[in-house]
């Protein structure tokens, strides 16, 4: 866990702390297979709910058909090219997501916005957004694979197991992503 | 074998093994279930269905509380769920030349209004029980069917579940002509 203290009142800190917590000690069983079973359920992927992220550093999202619903064959092949894909408000997908969603409830008093990031993790395309901030908390919790994380000026490699806690405003990306990875972040205002 | 045959022998011969567990964990889905996706059968005929959230998605603690009530639901399209549902919309596929839609309803089996009453469609259906069985009436005839039959129900013939006193899921498979 990287050093985060400085810029948060001891409230702040104990709300965090508590999350950090929680969303360490929930098992999240998902595969690269549950992944891609869960994705065919394509009336579950409208337009906005699942984009990849390419080369013009924003994302693309031209694989769905007339009624709203992910082609996934189209998908498939962006992954299978390398690309990294997003899908946001995740927390729905499955008894443990649920499960996570419902013990932060209980601390915040509100759902929780939870995306995936999925890649086959070939570094043959960008490997994720570059270099930005957000105005609010991120924590993010590697399901699969690792990756070379840059969160302000410190580098690290994060994997399952760890969690990667990026303040609010803090500069974040991942830099190097050479194997099949699945992360989670969680979007916490502090 | 015409076209209906043919649909109805792939559907019969497929096998889709679904549980009452495994149904409700796909309706916790809730981003699944966007606004007018399922709805509850009651005395307004399924008009009245107050089981989705401001957000628009599914409730799931209004959905279950009805369903424990007794009261059938209804939840159309979902040859997406599974893996066995997509493969038999894929054989269906190279039949018909389009996607089908196949439709759950289930319920628990305890309240008196087991489905819609007795009514009709301008296309035909056939409709395979997955597990529990009930009592139909198609056209004149009244019998009881459950997993391992197929109820076969011409366009414009009168049919209506008319007793179901045990947990039960069927699919029903609109097949236009």
């Amino acid at each position: 866990m990287n050093s985060y203290q400085q810029q948060f009142t001891p409230d702040d800190e104990r709300y965090i702390n508590d999350c950090a917590d929680i969303i360490a000690s929930q098992s999240i069983d998902l595969t690269e297979e549950k992944i891609l079973d869960l994705l065919q359920i394509n009336k579950r992927w409208p337009k906005g709910s699942i984009e990849t992220i390419n080369h013009s550093s924003y994302t693309s999202a031209e694989y769905f058909d007339c009624n709203n619903c992910l082609i996934y064959s189209e998908w498939k092949r962006l992954y299978d090219l390398g690309f990294t894909s997003h899908m946001t408000d995740t927390l729905d997908l499955t008894k443990d997501l649920r499960e996570l969603n419902q013990r932060l409830y209980d601390i915040k008093g509100s759902s929780t916005v939870g995306n995936l990031y999925i890649t086959k993790g070939t570094n043959s395309r960008r490997v994720s957004f570059p270099l930005h901030n957000h105005e609010y908390l991120v924590i993010v919790k590697p399901i699969y694979g690792s990756c070379v994380w840059q969160v302000g000026n410190e580098t690290e490699e994060y994997g399952p197991g760890d969690l990667i806690i990026i303040p609010p405003g803090m500069a974040h990306c991942v830099h190097e992503s050479t194997e099949p990875r699945l992360s989670l972040t969680l979007n916490l205002t502090a | 074998m015409n076209y209906i045959e043919e649909c109805t022998k792939i559907i019969s011969n497929h096998d889709v093994s679904f549980t009452e567990y495994d149904i409700l964990n796909f309706i916790k889905m809730r981003r699944r279930w966007p606004h007018g996706t399922l709805s509850v059968i009651n005395y307004t005929h399924g008009k009245n269905n107050y089981v989705y959230e401001c957000d628009g998605y599914l409730n799931y603690p209004k959905v279950k509380d009805l369903y424990d009530l007794g009261f059938t639901v209804q939840a159309p399209h979902i040859l997406d769920l599974t893996e066995e549902l997509r493969e038999l919309d894929d054989k269906l596929y190279t039949i018909r030349g389009t996607q089908t839609v196949g439709n759950f309803y289930f319920s628990k089996g305890t309240n008196n209004l087991p489905s819609f009453p007795p009514h009709t469609h301008d296309y035909n259906v056939v409709v395979k029980p997955i597990y529990g069985q009930a009592e139909w009436l198609v056209g004149e005839d009244t019998f009881v069917a459950g997993p391992g039959d197929i109820i076969f129900i011409p366009m414009e013939c009168p049919h209506a579940v008319v007793k179901g006193e045990e947990p039960r899921l069927s699919i029903t498979f609109n097949l236009d002509e």
